[in-house]
C-alpha cells in the first residue's frame, strides 16, 4: 500500500537525495551516474563507506526526521537512492524533520 | 590514573573510571593533574585545560562504552569526526571533569555519541562525535567497500 502523503512534509526525490548525497559522503563518481537502482554500497557500488552511511544518516533525520540508528536499517535503505527514497517515505513521521 | 580502559598510554589517558547505567549511556570521569604537563604550556603561568583535550576526554569515554560487552577493550579506536561540539566553561587544573555520553548511532563500523561533559554540575561543553573502528583511507569504489 502506498504510504499516506504528508502535508507541508519536504519533498523527497532522486534529485533532492542525489544532492544530499554529494553534500555528505566522498562521492567518487560522476552524480549524474548515480541512477535509481546504483548500488551506493559493497560490490559495483559507488563506493560509499561506514562514514558515509553515518553522515547520511544524520542528514536525512535532520531534513526528514526520520531514524536511522544501526547497521541492519542502514543497509536496508542504503541499497540505493530508489530504495531509500522509499525507505523515507514509508517511515517519516509527519510533523518532523525540516521544512520545504 | 587508571591504566586498563583504554589503550593510550599514561601521557595522554584522560579517563579514570567509566559508570555504564547500560548498553548505551554511560559516564567518564577523570581528574586534571595539575602538574600534567599540558597545563606547563597551555598556558605558562595560566594553566587552562585545552578545549580539544575535553573532546577527547569524551571521546576516550565513548570509545569505552561503545567496546563494552564486545571486542577487546584495548583495541584502539579513532576519532572519526567531531560533528558539533561548544565550550561552553573554561575548565582549571585541580578539576574532575565528567563527560555523560550516549550512544546515538552504532552503524557496526562507525558509531555516532551526544557528549556533555561537566565540572561539578558545571556544563563545560557538548556536542556529538563519532569514533570509527578504522582509519579511514579514502579508498577506491570497489568491491571491498562494505556497509558493515
Amino acid at each position: 500500500m502506498e504510504p499516506a502523503p504528508i502535508q507541508n512534509a519536504p519533498e523527497v526525490s532522486l534529485e533532492i537525495l542525489r544532492e544530499i548525497l554529494v553534500e555528505n559522503c566522498m562521492v567518487k563518481v560522476d552524480p549524474a551516474g548515480i541512477g535509481e537502482e546504483t548500488p551506493l554500497f559493497g560490490p559495483d557500488s559507488i563506493g560509499l563507506d561506514s562514514l558515509d552511511a553515518l553522515q547520511m544518516a544524520v542528514a536525512l533525520e535532520k531534513r526528514y526526521g526520520v531514524v536511522l540508528s544501526d547497521s541492519n536499517t542502514a543497509r536496508d535503505a542504503f541499497q540505493s537512492l530508489g530504495v531509500l527514497r522509499d525507505w523515507i517515505l514509508r517511515n517519516r513521521v509527519p510533523g518532523s524533520g525540516a521544512k520545504g | 590514573m587508571n591504566t586498563s580502559l583504554t589503550p593510550h598510554g599514561p601521557g595522554f589517558r584522560f579517563l579514570d573510571a567509566f559508570q555504564s547505567d547500560g548498553p548505551a549511556s554511560g559516564t567518564a570521569t577523570v581528574y586534571l593533574d595539575p602538574g600534567h604537563p599540558v597545563f606547563e604550556a597551555h598556558f605558562p603561568g595560566r594553566p587552562l585545560f585545552p578545549a580539544v583535550l575535553l573532546v577527547e576526554c569524551a571521546a576516550q569515554g565513548a570509545g569505552v562504552l561503545w567496546m563494552q560487552g564486545r571486542g577487546d577493550p584495548g583495541e584502539p579506536l579513532f576519532l572519526a569526526g567531531v560533528e558539533q561540539f561548544r565550550v561552553l566553561s573554561p575548565v582549571l587544573p585541580g578539576e574532575t571533569v565528567t563527560s555523560r555520553i550516549t550512544l546515538t548511532k552504532d552503524f557496526g563500523s562507525i558509531a555516532q555519541f551526544e557528549v556533555e561533559s561537566a565540572v561539578a554540575g558545571r556544563p563545560v561543553g557538548k556536542g556529538r562525535l563519532v569514533l570509527s573502528r578504522q582509519i579511514r583511507e579514502n579508498p577506491p569504489a570497489g568491491p571491498s567497500n562494505t556497509l558493515q
